[in-house]
């Protein structure tokens, strides 16, 4: 059972604004320290607090999918890699697990009573509403790789919609 | 993640659970496995704040599920036909589980999820607790 905090391997503990790199072990325990780390890695550029949030809850779904659906429980590692585009903040998650493609799955009902509920898809619905971007590629090594992105910084006054530093 | 609870007294007893953090699929665990201490211990009407809680990942929206289901089965209208045919209509909100001042992130998520249709939100906790 992993502690509470990240492991260790390969983590950056002090992630720069771009371009830095955390891995966890695949437990859920471990997402509070990747909210951290994002908080952390987006540094103190001005941003929209609900869209920063909001791609916040996308990584978080999609990490929960990775665990619980695509590690099934096993163990395993999962990367996140935080960089900028622009105005927007993109994370990268990239796992081990066997293939999936959470951009092809289904859109649930959800004018279904709560009481006949089935179960799943919901993360991935949540996901696509949250974030302005999502791509997925199987990676060359025979794992997943799943591209977040939103545009979540203000563009720099009096300079349109900005560039990154 | 904490959740602080209190009790409120309207016509009826109202448990308040007061939820402080992302509601992640940890959180989630952790309010499913309170709410059935809480039902086992006797509570009927239970009230969610949700004033600090920046985002209801999925996994929180399936333990309101779960909780919903858990008071739904718990009451004596279960097999109350006008009931029956308002939950098959989506015109059913639950008298026994409510919402109070979910942030603007949580309603999106509520909405999205279609939850708003069977959940009341309040955004007083002196209305919520009378609307019981």
């Amino acid at each position: 059972m992993a502690s509470s905090e990240a492991e260790s391997p390969g983590q950056d503990r002090h992630p720069r604004a771009s371009g830095s790199l955390l891995r966890i072990s695949a437990d859920l325990k471990n997402l509070a320290a990747v909210r951290r780390f994002i908080r952390d890695g987006a540094g103190s550029l001005e941003r929209d607090e609900d869209a920063f949030q909001a791609l916040t809850q996308a990584v978080d779904e999609s990490l929960t999918n990775i665990v619980v659906h695509g590690y099934r429980g096993q163990p395993g590692f999962i990367e996140i890699e935080l960089s900028r585009a622009g105005d927007s903040l993109v994370v990268c998650l990239r796992d081990q697990a066997p293939p999936f493609d959470p951009t092809a799955v289904p859109s649930p009902d959800v004018t279904v009573p709560l009481e006949k509920r089935p179960p799943g898809g919901l993360g991935v619905h949540l996901t696509r509403r949250l974030a302005d971007r999502i791509s997925y590629r199987p990676t060359p090594q025979g794992g997943n790789e799943l591209t977040l992105e939103k545009r979540v910084f203000k563009p720099p006054r009096g300079k349109g919609s900005g560039s990154p530093t | 993640m904490e959740i602080t609870t209190t009790q409120e007294q309207g016509r009826v007893p109202v448990t308040v659970f007061r939820l402080k953090g992302e509601l992640d699929a940890i959180f989630a665990g952790k309010l499913r496995e309170q709410s059935r201490e809480a039902i086992a211990a006797g509570t009927r009407h239970l009230l969610l704040d949700l004033a600090e809680v920046p985002y209801i990942a999925s996994a929180g929206l399936r333990a309101f599920q779960e909780i919903f289901n858990l008071l739904r089965e718990d009451s004596v209208d279960k097999g109350d036909t006008a009931l029956q045919q308002g939950l098959r209509d989506g015109t059913y909100k639950s008298p026994h589980l409510k919402l109070l001042n979910p942030t603007r992130l949580a309603v999106e998520a509520l909405s999205t999820a279609g939850f708003d249709m069977f959940l009341e939100i309040h955004h007083s906790l002196k209305e919520a607790v009378a609307s019981y």
